[in-house]
This record gives C-alpha cells, structure tokens and sequence, in this order.
C-alpha cells in the first residue's frame, strides 16, 4: 500500500512540474538520490540538555552501555520520525514539484514534504502532529531553509520517539534545516537546528553531508511488526521469534 | 532443544573461539536500531551449518546450528542488515541455503545468549560473504 502511495505521489509530481514554471527559478537544484556520507550516523556533537532531559540521557545512555535498549521504539518498528530520519544509512531520492520538493526516504519508504509556495505552518489545533511534522522551506541565497513543526512524541501505542537514542522527542521541538549544495553539485551539506525549551538548554547544531548517487534507485522497505524477528522487552531482554523450518 | 529456541550460551561462547578483535562498530551504519545489544569488541566464529537465511525486512536472519565439543548443538541466530543494503551488494535470498556448511563471524550479544551481529562469513566454497560484496573462491571466476 505504500508503495502505491509512493507511486501516486511520484506520477503526481511528474504532471504538475511540467505545468508549472516556479521551479526553474530556483538558484540550486537538489533533485536527485543522495546517500548519506560515510561516519555521519548519529548527529554530533552531544546535544546541551537541561537538567530533566540530562537524566533522560542518562538513564538511556547507560543501559545501551550495557547492552540493553528496550526504550528503542524503531526495534518495534515504530517510525523514526524526523529528525532522527536523516540520520539513517539508506539513500533519499529528492523530487522537484510545483509546491515544493518531495522527499523519498529508503528507510521504511517514508515521505516529507517541503512546501515551498509561500504557505506559513499550520499553528495550535490545526496542526496535527505527524511522525515527520509540517515543513516549510525558503532560499536564502543558495540555501534551501526548511522549518519543520508539529513533531510527533510518541507513537499511538505509547511508545516514546527519539531524536537520537537519550534526546526524546516533545511536542515543543522545532528543526530547522538548511542545505547547500558542495563543489560540482555532487554534495550535499545540511546544518540542522534544533530548539526545544523542555529538553535542549541550547540550540543542537549538527552537520551532515550526502553524496549524489545517480545510479542508485530507491527500493521498497518495510518494516513491520509481525514480520520482525527480535523484541526487546521492557527488562532488557532479547527475544527471537520461533524460525520456521527450513524448506 | 526446541526448534529455533535461543538458549544461554554462555559456557558454549567460552567453549567457541572468542577474540577480543577491536571492529569499531564498523557494522552499525546499516543498523536499524540501536545495536548496543551487540559487543563489537568481540568476535566469536561460528562452524556450523544454515539452517535458514531469512530474507527478510528490515533485517535478514541467519540461523546457524553449531556442534560444540561435548556434543551439545544450539542454534546460533545472526541478525543481519537489510535485503536491499545485501542486494545492491550482490546478495541474493538464495545466497546462503540450508544445509550450507559455514563459518561466521559475529559480534555476539552481551547477555550471552546464542545470538549476534554478522560480520563476515565463509562457505565451503571459499566464497567470502561480507556486507560490501561476495568475494569469489580462490581461483575461480564469476
């Protein structure tokens, strides 16, 4: 079903560029499949946190020392969301459209969108929180500038959203993203900043840089719980499903 | 032992090689979630034989059944990256088949049961099996 999602949204894509003009006026051109730059999993440096979400990082940070991680909820396949979406090791194919740019993520064949028609967030009741939030993005110069709000904290079964395993997710969290282009059009470079009076006692700057990869082409990826293989339980243990027998 | 049960395995871990080989996470990047369950300071080589490559998202699994010295046979499940990272790297869900004889390096899980991340692994045909690529036996040609 995403799939088709997918490719309804990629035909849509398709018809509106040719009707309309905008794009061409624009001083950089990301379109294209990127893959995320060698060494740049997680975001760096640490982030500055205030005293709540320091115990929170704690907390996490020294269970994963010993191994346990049961507070990941992407293990149970729970999406991401953004931020922590860009930093995943899988390619993302960029589309130009009328209103702005589409973005095709690999990794669990997620979408964001960057709306680039002038349209402001919506704001209070209207804007409904999403695992990758509401976008909108502005050149300054060559920079393409993307906002992105109404970030979604938890999934609908409880299970907490991370911006990097320790930094939770809250309603309050505002990314904003800017990329370049590198020399020749073959890199890409993002800063992305993040504020959230609750958890970051200043703003978390991080970089990232993603190589152009025209040969690549983006592949159907799923993860769903039924067909995930391991669970880790809220002890810290590890549990594999029963395998079948082999044919 | 039930079919595709992990058990402890710790005292068959200290029976199996086990090398404090430093990796420096160099598997994790394709990780889905965090891989802290995994100590990737240490290696532990499997001999054993597939028992089931599951090509599978967001992981494939590799089940591995493994004889130690005294007899005792525990299935091993080795947690891999994604078909499609292993596909563009020119694996195929047949590339491993039961009944393959197999040798595997993992970094094994920190709570000791039978079960780790995969490194590398050999066949009885030479042919190498990493994440970057498949390595043709010595002397032939594909």
């Amino acid at each position: 079903m995403r799939t088709g999602l997918i490719a309804l949204t990629v035909a849509a894509c398709v018809a509106s560029f040719a009707a309309n003009a905008d794009p061409k006026k624009d001083p950089v051109d990301f379109t294209g499949v990127w893959w995320p730059a060698r060494g740049t999993a997680d975001f760096k440096p640490d982030p500055v946190l205030t005293p709540e979400a320091q115990k929170t990082w704690d907390q996490v940070r020294s269970s994963m020392a010993k191994g346990v991680v049961p507070e990941d909820s992407t293990a149970a396949c729970v999406p991401p969301g953004t931020p922590r979406l860009m930093t995943r090791v899988y390619p993302i194919q960029w589309i130009r459209y009328d209103k702005g740019y589409v973005l095709i993520h690999e990794y669990e064949n997620m979408l964001r969108w960057f709306y680039m028609d002038g349209r402001k967030a919506p704001t209070g009741d209207d804007l409904l929180p999403t695992f990758n939030g509401y976008s909108v993005a502005h050149w300054e110069d060559d920079a393409l500038v993307v906002e992105t709000t109404g970030l979604k904290p938890q999934s609908d079964s409880g299970l907490q959203v991370w911006i990097q395993m320790g930094v939770k997710v809250t309603p309050q969290l505002k990314l904003v993203e800017r990329y370049r282009l590198g020399p020749e059009g073959k890199t890409m470079e993002v800063q992305l900043t993040m504020t959230d009076p609750d958890i970051l006692a200043k703003p978390w700057v991080a970089k990232k840089v993603f190589e152009l990869r025209p040969n690549v082409e983006i592949m159907e990826f799923t993860c769903l719980p039924d067909e995930n293989v391991v669970t880790y339980k809220a002890d810290g243990s590890t549990t594999f499903k029963d395998l079948q027998q082999p044919k | 032992m039930k079919n595709g049960q992990v058990r402890n395995g710790t005292t068959l871990v200290a029976a199996l090689l086990v090398m404090a080989l430093a990796f420096l996470g160099g598997s994790t990047a394709s990780a889905h979630h965090s891989a802290a369950m995994f100590d990737q300071t240490k290696s532990v080589k499997l001999e054993g034989t597939v028992k089931q490559f599951q090509w599978t998202n967001p992981h494939t699994w590799l089940t591995v059944t493994v004889q130690d010295e005294g007899g005792l046979v525990v299935d091993w499940s080795v947690e891999m990256t994604s078909p499609n990272l292993l596909a563009r790297a020119g694996w195929r869900p047949n590339t491993v088949k039961p009944g393959d004889k197999i040798t595997v390096n993992i970094s094994p899980l920190r709570d000791g049961s039978s079960g780790g991340q995969f490194v590398s692994a050999t066949l009885a045909d030479g042919r190498v099996l990493k994440y970057e690529g498949i390595t043709p036996a010595p002397g032939t040609s594909y």
